[in-house]
């Protein structure tokens, strides 16, 4: 038998509908403010429902990208640049040689390219049967792995590129898988995250399902996690990234140590491509105990996929009811920038390890009365919770059946 | 394309194209600016460069055209000899 080697997390970042900096970020939570706002251009579908988008409106490419570094890049892996370069740089890895010399890998994902630079393909060569007009950099903006590519581009990245794009679990894989790359000892350090950049294609997708939340005129009240009156899911845009290290590593280069990355479950429920089935949620959650080596009464929070379906909160609730019980605080972030798609599970990692860090744990908004179809979960509602917590969950669930469980422990300088 | 134009007149639509394409600054661009070490261009950015001429001339430029680019003149003179006479 080998033993694992121990990762930690010595740096991470996001860029967010609520702040690209944790301390913009935690006031709008503390503050219970949410990004969702209603988007007039929605009007211009025929047949969309909802009107309702968590979009990042300050983002900005920053003046020092060069042309060469940003061509080949859609928002989607802009988003995802900008992310990782705040996390290298608090890891002080930034322009740092084990970056480029192959002691580190990529592992990150997206839902998909950028859509905007498909449509470009599309539009030519399926609309209107030509190359013309048609440049080199289009395809590399839309295709599969387009933000693990340009990532590794755009920092010189030479160890391998994982690239996660399976859609909800795009960022949650990528950290997972990430993780298992350091504990085998194929790599010392990984990128890892995901990313996701907002197209109105990604609305429409979860509208003709009915899934897209409706209450047009009231965006500060949806989406509603676990509520009775939830009606759906609004998309949202953004990028998270963790930086993974092995533990020897970090110690040796006396990094600055955020927190430890104990567990990872991944699984598929091999049940129905879109609805999620509670007992491929439960088994995920199991298999993050089991790799963490746990027992369910040492998880001190949890983090919900909790994206406001009517399936998707109902089974989520159950199965993690099964596995954990009724009695381990939880909250779903997406109430407070929609469904990040690729992104939310770096997403809602970062933010959840930085409520570790300081005793506190978000409240989901909008939850004024539980579906009584929901478990009865110790859901945190309206006020945040002060929390001395241990050890923290986060789950993450994919159209596909694809789940994952993620398990992060607090790290003390005596570890 | 009705009438041949002058080779001012094609320096000026090929100089549009690099500064639109590329970032550059028009001040950057003379007959004699080398492509690669002046104007810092590569292999990806001949595609688009292509791409740029067509829409702003209606020429293609053939693989062999553009991999014999090495100055500005070269393009210029490129598409000066697709022209159709006047």
């Amino acid at each position: 038998m080998f033993s694992k080697r121990r990762v930690v997390v010595t740096g991470m970042a996001g860029v967010s509908a609520l702040g690209s900096d944790w301390k913009t970020v935690s006031e709008a939570i503390l503050a219970g403010r949410s990004a969702i706002a209603y988007q007039r251009f929605l009007d211009d579908y025929e047949g969309m429902r909802t009107r309702l988008v968590a979009p990042i409106t300050d983002f900005e490419t920053p003046a020092h990208y060069t042309r060469k570094q940003t061509r080949s890049m859609g928002r989607v892996a802009l988003l995802a640049a900008r992310a990782t370069e705040l996390a290298l740089d608090q890891a002080g890895l930034l322009g740092a040689t084990c970056v480029s010399d192959g002691t580190t890998g990529i592992s990150y994902g997206s839902a998909a390219g950028s859509p905007a630079s498909l449509a470009i393909y599309a539009d030519a060569v399926h609309n209107r049967h030509t190359l013309h007009g048609v440049r080199a950099t289009d395809y590399i903006r839309y295709m599969s792995h387009t933000v693990a590519a340009n990532l590794a581009h755009f920092f010189g990245v030479k160890g391998r590129v994982i690239p996660t794009c399976s859609a909800c679990t795009s960022g949650s894989q990528g950290i997972g898988y990430a993780m298992e790359s350091i504990q085998t000892g194929k790599q010392d350090l990984m990128i890892a995250g995901g990313a996701e950049e907002y197209h109105p294609i990604e609305t429409a997708l979860f509208d003709v399902m009915y899934a897209t939340s409706t209450r047009n005129d009231e965006p500060h009240l949806v989406p509603r996690p676990f509520d009775a009156d939830r009606d759906g899911l609004v998309v949202g845009e953004g990028a998270g990234t963790l930086i993974l290290e092995d533990l020897d590593h970090a110690r040796e280069r006396n990094a600055a140590i955020i927190c430890e990355i104990i567990g990872f479950g991944t699984n598929c429920d091999g049940v129905q491509v879109t609805n999620p089935d509670r007992a491929g949620m439960a088994r995920v959650i199991e298999l993050g105990l089991e790799d963490a080596g746990l027992d369910a009464s040492e998880i001190d929070y949890i983090s919900a996929h909790g994206t406001a379906t009517e399936v998707g909160d109902i089974a989520e609730s159950l199965a993690t009811e099964a596995v954990l019980g009724t009695q381990t605080p939880i909250s779903s972030l997406k109430s407070y920038f929609g469904h990040t798609l690729g992104a939310c599970g770096a997403l809602e990692a970062w933010m959840m390890i930085e409520m570790m860090r300081e005793g506190w744990f978000a409240p989901t908004l909008n939850l004024d009365n539980v579906d009584e179809r929901c478990a009865k979960l110790d859901y945190i509602r309206d006020v945040p919770r002060n929390i001395e917590a241990e050890i923290v969950m986060s789950n993450n669930f994919a159209f596909g059946g694809v789940n994952t469980s993620l398990v992060f422990r607090r790290w003390r300088d005596t570890d | 394309m009705t009438e041949k134009w002058g080779k001012d007149e094609i320096l000026e639509r090929v100089t549009d194209v690099l500064v639109r394409s590329f970032e550059l600054d028009p001040a950057d661009i003379r007959l004699d600016s080398h492509v690669v070490d002046d104007l810092d261009l590569d292999s990806i950015d001949a595609i688009d460069l292509a791409v740029g001429l067509r829409e702003q001339t209606g020429i293609d430029l053939s693989e062999e055209e553009l991999k014999s680019i090495r100055i500005v003149g070269d393009i210029v003179d490129l598409l000066r000899n697709k022209l159709p006479d006047a």
